[in-house]
């Protein structure tokens, strides 16, 4: 018997490769530690997620969606650092590929 | 203490995205993400910390209540706080205070202020209630005596009688008050 | 030993008597002796038989007027007339044999002219009996009620019976001899005597008509035919009973008034019990049945029929409506037609609240309510009958808890509503079948579910549909409010997106695989799947994956295996087949090229992880299709050539349809957990609290839709668990 696939409407959903993620467990997810949401969520000032409302990756490897992490650079509280590490933030060039 | 809280900070597992959750009305992000933390801090189960709305109508005022750690000197009593957040809640720290007198030595006994790194200077948009709780909870067993706000229980921590005397002669229980 | 004086003295007494006597007339022409005129008066009076043709006697009418005229001077008239009252009495057996012989022939006949007949022969009687004029009217009078008394005293039912069945045939059509009849019952004293009996006809006559002409007529209002009927046909025949003596038109329909509005009233009341006892169905019909509504709403204002129509409306219901064997689209349309037929009927609300709440109560506890409103709303409806009017605005939802005490138009409820009504004044239908629930997120939820189920079964050749969903989401979004729907939006937007992306992916490097690329977190909680798709599946996927992951370097893909629908196309020995089927289907035939039998247990592992009952179905399908056949349990062979189709030892499992979609009401337990969560969690802050007020504080849940009596019944479980102990009201933490 030969199968030949014509035609395959399949479902897919779409993740930000944040390059550290483990393949597989559905439930632990990762989200932005500024707001709160699920990186693929979106900042709590956009409606719509994905390319309108990227993330953005430090040098130190930490990842935020990138509205929260601009507002948080903005006060003076953070003094420049990463809310996380607070290390003087870098904005990494963005890794394409794998990882 | 900075090792400490930056650790605690933020939780990789979330019990379920809140933005599929229509249900609140209230408007801003502020309050997307305070009804984000309630969430989480209700669905996890710190031993000794919680915090809850003081009223449904304000999003921005909580009362929290701690408990004194184990084999610490406040092992057995209670604490409440209260807590204020701040319009640009997280990227400026909530206002946080003893309501129940805590003779301890970075807390003033009678205005119930406190004397906390991550609620100054040290604070990041990455913290929460859960994260400041935990910290004046551990804050409760390791006072930094190095600068103190209350000058006498820094006097007498060394002298565990005599500052539990103290301790108990401010320290009122908890009441149901509604 | 009379002497001459006083011989002369006796008669110059006598002559003075006999002059007086003989009224001075000479000789003896003018003397009658009383015991003459007593005769001649007593015999003219006597009772006569007037079936016996012997019996009549011929009086000279002057010396019968003279007989009275002396007994009346000898003041001897009241005896007189006590004798002739007597022989009333003794003579009435004449008429009670006549009766009897008339009924008789009437039982025999049911000839309602029989009774006609009686009554005239009655008269007849009556007249032949009645004293004379002269007498006066204290006799005549006298005369008359004896003459009736005897009379009423021995009509048996029989004429009673009989009399209401004339009275009935003088109605339909009209007789042409009623005022001779009428006039005869006036005689007899038959219309005051039976005068509840003439009405009754009337009144039945009325209900016959009523029914005959009214029942299943729905479309057009009955009440003004019925009017103009009474007027011509009901009110003409009462005229010479309640307007007797009527000078003229106007005295009559002054006299008609009283009377003519109690026959109103009971066409009303007729009508109205006839609707009543019709209402369930009237409200299938609408809005064929407006006129009948209509009627409804006047009659309802003129006969205090409320509460009947309530309990009516809902025992039908409750015996034809609120059972297992109903469908929900159906229980749901026929509360929106109650919804509406009641708003005419009674604009105020008070009928609808009272019918409403036990199907709203019903509906409450029906699984699919909601999945069966929402499907309505987007038009997924299988009837095509919208619960929605097409020329009703959309517009917000509407609170219908809080009373608006600023509203201008605002009125003060109606007498006949209860302490829990609530005004559901100018309220759309979709804000009504809402606000069944405490709250609008189990809507928002469903119709996420529901639209996610439809967009994802959208191809990408079919895209109208995508737009056909957004311009239902945009109405709906009217309804719920932007925020509600704004998963919605991005629900769609990852449709468009898809469609560009498919676009470009195929413009590098063509593929078979056209995915639907979904935004984690915006789409209702997708049945998750540990399938993974073997052979050139697989290796289809990768392709794209890594095309897409080209032309979106921040981004890469995440396969939902299970979901989607696969065009194959099998070429066997003797024959090809193509066909639509579910991924699962797919990895499974796949397996069988790279060999022609497998067990169960082997395919399960050749595509990662399923469960039996999915996979079974799946290997069905094909079973059906004449591909596989299961040789011996749970051994499945390739057909690569036809075999006679054997009996198919295995039918697809009952319990087989997996939804693809997680509903919102399998969440429902989880839910009640984090409930307590918070309960404990406020508990522990803010002390003890009332239960009102662990209420309020539950909207800070996400997705708190319990009412306050679900959330007492939740708290005495609790307290009877230990968590919590409730005194005076007020609960707190058992610590």
């Amino acid at each position: 018997m030969k199968v030949t696939v014509k035609h395959w409407h399949a479902v897919a959903q779409w993740r930000w490769d944040t390059g550290a993620e483990a393949e597989g467990n559905d439930e632990n997810e990762d989200v932005c530690g500024i707001c709160r949401v699920p990186y693929e969520g979106c900042c709590p000032s956009c409606k719509m997620p994905g390319d309108d409302c990227p993330l953005i990756w430090g040098e130190c490897t930490h990842v935020f969606h990138m509205h929260c992490l601009l507002k948080w650079i903005g006060t003076p509280a953070s003094k420049q650092q990463c809310p996380m590490d607070r290390r003087t933030w870098v904005t990494a060039e963005r890794k394409i590929g794998n990882s | 203490m900075e090792q400490l809280t930056t650790s605690l900070a933020p939780p990789r597992a979330n019990p379920k995205p809140s933005v599929t959750n229509s249900s609140q009305q209230v408007a801003g992000s502020v309050a997307k993400r305070l009804t984000n933390e309630l969430m989480t801090l209700m669905m996890s189960s710190s031993p000794g910390i919680s915090a809850f709305p003081k009223s449904d109508g304000n999003l921005f005022e909580w009362v929290g209540t701690i408990e004194g750690p184990a084999e610490t000197i406040y092992a057995g009593l209670s604490f409440r706080i209260s807590i204020s957040f701040p319009a640009n809640y997280p990227y400026v720290a909530p206002a946080i205070k003893f309501d129940t007198p805590c003779f301890h030595p970075n807390v003033d006994i009678t205005s119930g202020a406190i004397c906390l790194d991550i609620l100054q200077d040290k604070w990041s948009a990455v913290y929460s209630v859960q994260t400041i709780l935990l910290s004046l909870q551990s804050l409760l067993g390791e006072p930094n005596n190095a600068s103190p706000l209350n000058t006498d229980a820094a006097a007498v921590w060394d002298t565990p009688d005599a500052f539990k005397a103290q301790l108990m002669k401010y320290y009122r229980p908890l009441k149901d008050t509604a | 030993m009379a002497t001459a004086a006083l011989r002369s003295q006796v008669a110059a007494k006598w002559h003075e008597g006999f002059n007086r006597l003989n009224r001075s007339e000479p000789g003896i022409s003018g003397l009658l002796s009383f015991s003459q005129a007593w005769n001649i008066a007593t015999d003219y009076l006597h009772p006569r038989d007037i079936s016996d043709p012997t019996s009549v006697k011929h009086h000279d009418l002057p010396s019968v007027k003279a007989s009275f005229d002396l007994i009346n001077r000898s003041r001897r008239l009241p005896v007189m007339l006590e004798t002739f009252l007597d022989d009333i009495c003794d003579q009435y057996h004449l008429i009670v044999r006549d009766i009897e012989q008339y009924l008789a022939e009437y039982e025999e006949s049911a000839d309602t002219s029989v009774i006609l007949r009686l009554v005239f022969r009655l008269v007849e009687w009556y007249r032949a009996w009645a004293p004379i004029d002269e007498l006066g009217p204290t006799i005549r009078a006298a005369y008359t009620l004896t003459f009736q008394t005897q009379l009423f005293s021995i009509l048996p039912p029989a004429f009673v019976r009989g009399f209401k069945a004339l009275c009935a045939s003088t109605l339909v059509p009209v007789a042409q001899l009623a005022p001779p009849m009428w006039e005869a019952f006036e005689v007899l004293g038959l219309t005051d005597r039976y005068e509840g009996i003439i009405a009754s006809v009337g009144y039945e006559r009325i209900e016959d008509y009523v029914r005959e002409t009214c029942t299943g007529r729905w479309d057009k209002p009955c009440l003004e035919e019925l009017r103009v009927w009474m007027t011509e046909q009901i009110v003409p025949w009462m005229l010479p009973m309640y307007a007797k003596g009527a000078g003229n038109t106007e005295d009559a329909r002054g006299m008609l008034q009283n009377v003519g509005s109690r026959f109103d009233f009971h066409m009303n009341k007729t009508l109205c019990d006839l609707r009543t006892s019709e209402i369930f169905d009237i409200i299938i019909d609408f809005p064929d049945s407006n006129g009948a509504l209509q009627d409804l709403k006047e009659c309802l204002q003129r006969v205090d029929q409320r509460s009947s129509l309530v309990q009516a409306l809902r025992k039908a219901n409750r015996k034809r409506l609120l059972h297992p064997g109903a469908d929900t689209k159906l229980i749901l349309s026929q509360y929106v037609a109650t919804i509406k037929c009641l708003r005419i009927v009674d604009p105020p609300g008070v009928l609808l609240f009272k019918v409403a709440d036990p199907i709203r109560r019903y509906l409450r506890e029906r699984p699919d309510t909601i999945r069966s409103i929402v499907a309505n709303l987007v038009g997924d409806d299988d009837s095509g009958d919208s619960l929605v009017d097409e020329n009703e605005p959309i517009q917000p939802l509407q609170q219908l808890e809080t009373e608006d005490y600023n509203d201008p138009h605002w009125d003060p409820e109606p007498i006949d509503a209860g302490p829990d009504f609530r005004t559901n004044k100018p309220s759309d239908v979709i804000s009504t079948l809402v606000s069944i629930y405490d709250s609008k997120d189990l809507f928002v939820k469903e119709l996420q579910v529901l639209l996610a189920q439809r967009l994802l079964a959208i191809t990408d050749d079919n895209f109208e549909k995508v737009e056909k969903e957004r311009r239902n989401i945009e109405i709906l979004k009217i309804r719920f409010g932007e925020a509600a729907l704004q998963v919605c939006e991005v629900m769609l937007r990852d449709m468009t997106d898809s469609k560009r992306i498919d676009g470009h992916v195929q413009s590098q490097k063509a593929s078979i695989v056209h995915p639907t690329i979904i935004s984690r977190h915006f789409w209702p909680s997708l049945e998750s799947s540990d399938i993974v798709m073997p052979g050139q599946f697989q290796a289809l996927q990768t392709q794209y994956a890594k095309e897409f992951s080209t032309f979106k370097p921040d981004k890469k893909l995440r396969w939902l295996p299970h979901l989607g629908t696969v065009h194959l196309e099998l070429q066997l020995e003797d024959r090809t087949i193509e066909t639509d089927v579910p991924p699962l289907e797919a990895a499974f035939i796949e397996l069988f090229s790279e060999k022609n039998t497998w067990t169960m247990d082997e395919l399960i592992e050749g595509v990662g992880a399923v469960d039996r009952t999915a996979a079974l179905k799946a290997l069905i399908t094909w079973i059906d299709l004449g591909v596989l056949k299961e040789d011996e349990e749970n051994t499945f062979r390739l057909l690569e050539v036809t075999e006679e189709a054997a009996p198919s030892s295995r039918t697809a499992p009952t319990a087989s349809e997996t939804p693809t979609v997680t509903a919102a009401q399998q969440q429902q337990a989880d839910q009640m957990r984090l409930y307590w969560k918070f309960i404990e969690g406020m508990l522990t802050n803010l002390g003890s609290l009332p239960l009102d007020r662990i209420q309020t504080m539950l909207r800070f849940a996400p997705g708190y839709d319990q009412t306050v009596e679900q959330l007492a019944r939740f708290m005495e479980a609790a307290r009877r668990e230990g968590l919590v102990v409730g005194r005076d009201g007020m609960w707190k933490l058992n610590r």
